[in-house]
């Protein structure tokens, strides 16, 4: 560490330095904030976070705009106006809490003994949506977590999903440390958006100062193409074409994967029958492998296993079987890179060129020891995004850029992509080993996430997760099957929805389906910091405290052990309260706080609290003090709240075996049969119950394969006179539209060239007629937005693009009018719909139409 | 005594301006004002494009065009080469602004500096010396955060960087980061031609 940075530490000024962490996104980098006469004038990065080391984000650094908005909500308010719509003044009038608690506590204890599914929970402050997810459990509801304004837009649910079936991995990271060779398909890591920013961007620039070589995926010149060695421009929602080929060129033509490892560390070896399930061993039931040295078929664990084939026919028990690699390799036969280019735009020879750099980087065989112990070094990475996995493909898309990475044996070893686990870690506790499952496979532990819903009829979930069992979320559906619940089986319709910091307008899809479903609840309840598109359908509105005004305690590293704080740095400003405080209280006041079935012991559960740190299950704590508990409870006893409140954090690096190979010796799939299996039982069930009789619901379960296949967008086939597939992008000055409120960060982007613009080719805009600055109509099916054009170079030609940041319609005037949003144009509806892994087509088409008279004068 | 001075690693540099919301808040400048910018340049045709940011502030010259043109010797050069506005002497004739070849310099036409962040009364969010900083009426620029750096800190905008992409020390010491960059990876000042002898280099170009 320079002398530089140790002196940072001590700042200027005059004021008392308060540490704290960022929540104006969910990285939760440390900060320290300086507060004179209870005023905090200034932020800056805590260079005692060995994450961040200080460095921190515009946005993280323009944090006091949230504090000082003069649109903050200052007390709670009730609607007076009966007539809800959009911009429709709701006539709120100032309440107390207790007025407005009750009212909202009666409604959920009628609720509640009634059919708690009633009540749709969508629950989403980034830093602490686990714990309040769990709020929604304790009270009993179906619809809880991500409902009715999911993360099935804004997130890349298929990483989720997929990485922790894999390896465990939540999220994924690349192991810059060792790393020479990355692709990012629609991923911005180290540029601004997925994981981590702040650290990613530094370890990033020091990786390629090192040599190693960028590849970027991605329909637009975003941040990382810009800067990359490579760029090559992909039509939108065909990167699963591109894997598909790139796949074909490593089992096909480069034969340039790790055997080894697969026979080892995989179930590629594991025999599949004409149903492409696994052939079992009759005695003892485990997955059978073929022995190519001892001539037959034994039990993937035998211990005298000497060499499982990865290829072949066989016959086992009279039955016909090839092994799951075979399989692999007889499914990707026709997806060459020619194919793969006639679908995705990227010449065959690229796919072929990057895939053998791909291969040849990845070392097959080469190790590194660290701390004395070998590890495989696998220094090549292949890393998507929500731009890869945000479309009804995306799952399939995932899948195949795992089975990418299990083929080099890349998976959670130096150089490759590391796991950060839904464990205990980021409450405070131990990392944990993978488990182990009969099979050999790898368990992934999922603390708050569901990996698979049990099918029930009628179906329980709005988001129709009955229907898509290993959908990590489909919440934009709500909307949706709650205007029609008879349509999709339901015996119940929902009456009341709490929003915790969301906003359906800004990511959900389709405005009037939004619009209509908020419009029919008897009760829409807003927990939030400013009135926004979705308060004016508010019955009562809940102040928020902001994140300088209330508590934390997370850890969101990948590879660190330890908690960081967040805390007031002052006293709230006004009548405002922490959002966990408030459903706190809400749960004590509707009955379901205490005993083993309440929310205390949901949080014990969620937070892995256990005695003598533990919640009591008759009492109420205020959230500092379940913090103080869970600050106990994983230290040992030896830190409380307050030792955070004064250091900050106790962030360390966790050693190298609780960062590498945490599935030890389970195996990771190659062939997922979990996949495989829960489409076979869905399928059974929708037979058995006629859902497509009953309701005519057809919904698609071919997805639910072994490997992964080509499967096209409905983008690709629809709406001819739509020419352009519009995608929506972050930027590092936002986050979602969130900080569009936020008038050092709009300044800012109003500076950018195309930042508030919607983007598209040069040349496609000649031809069109097009030119620079042109006010636009936005036109779908869905909807008629207004936006400036801008050009570039950067972008696939029949490609559209649009910031998420931007947008907003509500009454805050920073924020309104400025930009277009994308999302209107989204459809919501089950055939744009991933239902494998839960995400929504984030694609659309649209056509962009000159505005004429009063309408072309740019706002 | 030191002679301070930047490196920008154009490799590095990702456009996120931190650093511009690091001065901008350091500073507490006035809404249309900034000391230090990026400026994102696109260079080539489709398919073969790239982006460049180009991070920019006072170049602190050792021969500053705008300190030559400064009538009241409001600008001036401290001993550690940084170039300086003295607020008291400045008369705001603008002839600085018109001298620097890198346009680092600006007016300040009013005072909305002691407004809040949403422009109203609300708190400035700023010490109340730096609120009371600026007055209307005078020149400024960026002076590498000169009250930082004599209490041994770097300026706002190096330490918050995410990507390290700006490097700030001590020039005359061939050792210091600066030193080592400059010689290890030409560093290039802008606008040579100009001969101003800039502080501040680019590397990685």
């Amino acid at each position: 560490m320079s002398a530089a940075e140790i002196a940072d530490r001590r700042e200027t000024g005059n004021g008392q330095w308060v540490r704290s962490h960022c929540q104006q996104c969910f990285n939760a980098c440390g900060i320290r904030v300086e507060v004179v006469d209870g005023n905090p004038v200034r932020i800056r990065g805590d260079a005692d976070d060995p994450n961040t080391l200080g460095h921190l984000c515009a946005r993280g650094l323009a944090g006091l705009a949230k504090f000082y908005d003069p649109q903050r909500i200052r007390t709670p308010l009730i609607r007076t106006n009966p007539e809800k719509g959009r911009r429709v003044d709701p006539g709120f009038r100032e309440a107390t809490w207790d007025e407005a608690l009750d009212l909202i506590a009666a409604k959920l204890r009628k609720i509640r003994a009634d059919n708690p599914n009633k009540l749709i929970a969508s629950l989403w402050p980034y830093e602490k949506y686990v714990q309040s997810s769990a709020w929604g459990s304790a009270f009993g509801t179906a619809n809880t977590g991500f409902s009715f304004s999911g993360v099935s837009n804004q997130c890349a649910n298929p990483n989720h999903f997929v990485g922790m079936i894999t390896h465990g991995a939540l999220v994924e990271f690349p192991d810059l440390t060792h790393c020479r060779y990355l692709i990012l398909l629609g991923s911005e890591y180290g540029f601004g958006a997925n994981q981590s920013f702040v650290r990613a961007a530094r370890e990033l620039a020091d990786a390629r100062d090192r040599g190693l070589k960028l590849v970027v995926v991605d329909p637009r010149l975003s941040v990382a193409a810009g800067k990359a060695d490579e760029w090559l421009p992909i039509k939108p929602a065909t990167d699963l074409a591109f894997l598909l080929g790139f796949i074909h060129v490593l089992v096909h033509e480069d034969r340039s994967y790790d055997a080894t490892w697969l026979r080892k560390g995989t179930n590629a070896p594991y025999l599949l029958g004409p149903d492409r399930d696994f052939v079992t061993d009759p005695d003892t039931g485990k997955p059978l492998v073929f022995d190519e040295t001892a001539g037959k078929a034994r039990p993937y664990d035998y211990p005298a296993l000497d060499q499982p084939a990865l290829e072949g026919t066989y016959t086992v028990g009279g039955v016909a079987c090839i092994p799951a690699f075979q399989h692999l390799v007889n499914e990707i036969r026709d997806n060459t890179p020619e194919w793969a280019e006639s679908i995705c735009d990227i010449p065959a020879g690229t796919i072929r060129r990057v895939a053998k750099e791909f291969a040849e980087a990845s070392s097959v065989g080469a190790t590194v020891a660290i701390d004395g112990v070998d590890y495989p070094l696998r220094p090549a990475c292949l890393l998507s995004y929500r731009g890869l996995q945000a479309h009804t493909n995306g799952t399939l898309a995932m899948m195949a850029q795992e089975t990418v990475m299990v083929l080099m044996g890349a998976l959670g070893v130096p150089g490759g992509l590391v796991a950060k686990s839904m464990d205990a870690r980021r409450f405070g506790g131990r990392p944990q080993l993978m488990a182990k499952g009969p099979d050999g496979i790898v368990r992934p532990h999922a603390t708050g996430w569901h990996l698979y819903t049990e099918f029930s009829y009628p179906p329980k979930s709005l988001e129709l997760r009955d229907y898509g069992p290993l959908a990590l979320d489909m919440g934009h559906l709500v909307p949706l099957t709650m205007l029609e619940p008879e349509k999709y089986g339901f015996d119940y319709s929902p009456e009341m929805l709490l929003i915790y910091h969301s906003n359906p307008f800004t990511n959900a899809g389709h405005h009037e389906i939004v619009s209509r479903a908020l419009k029919q609840l008897d009760l829409v309840v807003s927990i939030n910091i400013y009135l926004d598109e979705s308060t004016d359908y508010a019955d009562v509105v809940l102040p928020e405290s902001t994140y300088l005004e209330r508590f934390n305690l997370i850890n969101w590293t990948y590879d660190m052990q330890g908690l960081q704080v967040g805390q007031p740095v002052v006293e709230p400003r006004y009548d405002t309260r922490d959002g966990m405080d408030i459903l706190i209280e809400l749960a004590d006041r509707a009955g379901f706080l205490q005993g083993e079935d309440g929310f205390n012991a949901a949080l014990n559960r969620t937070l892995g609290l256990s005695a003598p740190h533990a919640l009591s299950l008759d009492r109420k704590y205020s959230y500092a003090e379940v913090l103080d508990i869970q600050a106990r409870c994983h230290s040992g006893g030896e830190r409380d709240l307050k030792w955070y409140m004064e250091h900050g954090n106790d962030l360390r690096p966790v050693a190298p075996d609780e960062k590498y190979r945490m599935y030890r010796d389970a195996r990771l799939p190659l062939y997922f049969n979990s996949i495989k299996a829960a489409g076979d039982e869905l399928r059974r069930n929708l037979e058995k119950y006629r859902i497509a009789e009953r309701h005519g619901l057809q919904i698609d379960t071919s997805p639910y394969q072994g490997v992964p296949f080509w499967q096209p967008s409905p983008v690709h086939g629809e709406d001819g006179d739509y020419d352009f597939y519009v995608i929506s992008y972050k930027s590092y000055m936002t986050t979602y539209s969130d900080t569009a409120t936020n008038p050092l960060l709009m300044a800012l982007s109003e500076r950018d060239p195309n930042l508030m613009r919607v983007v598209i080719n040069a040349h496609t805009a000649k031809k069109k007629g097009l030119r620079d600055g042109d006010v636009v109509w936005i036109e779908s099916r869905y909807a008629r937005e207004r936006g400036v054009v801008g050009l570039t170079e950067g972008i696939h030609p029949e490609t559209a693009a649009i910031s998420g940041g931007f947008g907003r319609f509500s009454r805050h005037p920073v924020a309104d009018g400025k930009g277009t949003l994308q999302n209107a144009h989204l459809p919501i509806d089950l055939a744009h719909t991933g239902m494998l892994g839960g995400t929504m087509e984030t694609v659309a088409r649209v056509r962009l139409v000159r505005a004429r008279g009063k309408d072309a004068r740019e706002h | 005594m030191a002679r301070w001075g930047m490196v920008f690693s154009l490799a590095r540099c990702i456009g996120c301006n931190a650093c511009v919301v690091a001065c901008k808040t350091e500073n507490r400048l006035p809404d249309d004002i900034y000391f230090t910018r990026t400026f994102v340049e696109e260079v080539g045709d489709f398919p073969s494009v790239r982006r460049v940011y180009i991070p920019t502030l006072c170049n602190h010259c050792e021969d500053a065009p705008c300190e030559k043109a400064c009538p009241s010797g409001a600008t001036y050069t401290r001993d550690d080469g940084i170039v300086m506005v003295d607020q008291d002497r400045c008369i705001g004739c603008s002839a600085c602004a018109v001298a620097c070849p890198y346009d680092a310099r600006s007016m300040i036409e009013e005072p909305s500096n002691n407004r809040g962040l949403f422009g109203g009364a609300e708190a400035p969010a700023a010490e109340p010396d730096v609120v009371d900083r600026w007055r209307a009426g005078t020149v400024v620029k960026c002076d590498f955060c000169s009250r930082r750096v004599d209490q041994g800190l770097s300026p706002a905008c190096v330490a918050v960087c995410p990507t390290e992409a700006r490097i700030f020390g001590d020039l005359d010491d061939p050792d210091s980061a600066p030193s080592r960059l400059v010689r290890s990876r030409n560093g290039a000042p802008p606008l040579p031609e100009k001969n101003t002898k800039p502080k501040v280099f680019y590397i990685d170009y």
